[in-house]
């Protein structure tokens, strides 16, 4: 079963008059029970790729299908639970709370859904 | 003070225009001094006897010890605004003239210039309670600021996390009520004991309020707690709608 496809997917940030494009015409499907790494060097639009897919960016042209349903076309709210219910995110540098002990920080995202 | 020699006073005399032999110097003890300005205007007597000596005002068994004159009264009287004052006064000076022992004082320019005195007074008070009011504002909105927006990188977790921007709002917010009622208990309790004396010194010494009530009104102090948790609450949500505008994963890489 897919449970994810990107088509043409493409992510331009912009600063004043310069444009430059992170994610350039993107397009695969990733399967159920399915492992995918996505290798690049630095600079070649991994995260970014990972922060479209994880709903936290907006992409600039394209299609992102998550279980059947095109996450780009959530209001931010929407986006915000879907995010909180479908996807998990590690980031490169963890992003874990420095207040918070190990338990803590597993159940964040417990404690987090519940607020 | 310069008192009749004669307890048999006739207006002529009252009034100090007898010859100087006429009276006698008496010495009195002074009860109380009053720090308005009317008692030492030096232009309040339509007639031109005492122009630059002080009122004293003296009870009524003293009238008649050092003048004779039984139940003294005093007439207030004021113009309407617009009134020809000078007419009045002229008017009223022909009206008296026959009447024994009648003086006409007019303390008109007095009120006016203690008005003003007052006005101005008021006036640089209010100007520095302000100054000190927007300067806490300031300071506190800034301080509130500063502290949610170091927080930026766990909120912009919880947010990669799922929390929608209501709930953050709704978590925040909670913190400005605590904060703004742990700050209005702070007040209170220096209002009850630094605060309201200082107000009523103000009041007393500064404003010169002759009758003043010695407690705040409630409704007063109750608009001072709400407004208090009301800049509290605007304090911390105001850079939370700030924050929020920056994507989640510009807040993470804070």
């Amino acid at each position: 079963m897919e449970v994810l496809r990107l088509e043409h997917v493409e992510k331009t940030y912009r600063a004043n008059d310069h444009a430059v494009k992170a994610v350039r015409d993107v397009s695969f499907q990733i399967h159920e029970e399915e492992v995918t790494a996505i290798i690049g060097t630095s600079g070649f639009g991994k995260s970014t790729l990972l922060n479209l897919i994880g709903g936290l960016d907006q992409l600039t042209r394209g299609k992102i299908i998550v279980k059947g349903k095109e996450i780009h076309q959530l209001c931010r709210k929407e986006m915000t639970l879907f995010r909180g219910r479908n996807i998990g995110f590690v980031f490169q540098n963890y992003s874990l709370m420095p207040v918070l002990n190990v338990y803590d920080n597993v159940a964040l995202h417990r404690c987090a859904g519940q607020l | 003070m310069k008192v009749p020699k004669s307890q048999k006073n006739s207006d002529h005399l009252l009034k100090f225009e007898a010859s100087p032999d006429q009276y006698i110097e008496t010495e009195m003890e002074i009860a109380a001094i009053v720090s308005r300005a009317l008692v030492t205007e030096e232009k309040f007597l339509i007639r031109g006897v005492w122009k630059t000596a002080p009122s004293i005002i003296m009870t009524n068994s003293q009238m008649q010890a050092n003048f004779d004159i039984r139940q003294y009264k005093m007439i207030s009287m004021s113009c309407l605004e617009g009134a020809d004052r000078e007419a009045v006064t002229k008017q009223l000076l022909t009206e008296i003239q026959d009447i024994p022992k009648a003086v006409l004082q007019d303390y008109t320019k007095a009120i006016e210039t203690q008005e003003n005195y007052l006005r101005q007074q008021q006036m640089f008070f209010t100007a520095i309670a302000m100054i000190v009011l927007i300067m806490s504002l300031l300071h506190i909105m800034n301080s509130m600021r500063a502290s949610i927006l170091t927080s930026r990188y766990e909120f912009g977790i919880l947010r990669a996390m799922g929390i929608t921007d209501s709930k953050l709002y709704r978590i925040i917010a909670k913190e400005g009520i605590w904060y703004g009622a742990l700050t209005n208990v702070l007040l209170l309790f220096l209002f009850g004991t630094i605060l309201q004396k200082m107000m009523i010194y103000y009041m007393q010494h500064v404003v010169q309020f002759l009758h003043i009530s010695a407690s705040v009104p409630r409704h007063f102090v109750i608009m001072i707690v709400v407004f208090n948790m009301v800049i509290s609450v605007l304090a911390v949500l105001l850079p939370t709608g700030q924050m929020l505008k920056n994507s989640v994963v510009k807040e993470i890489r804070q």
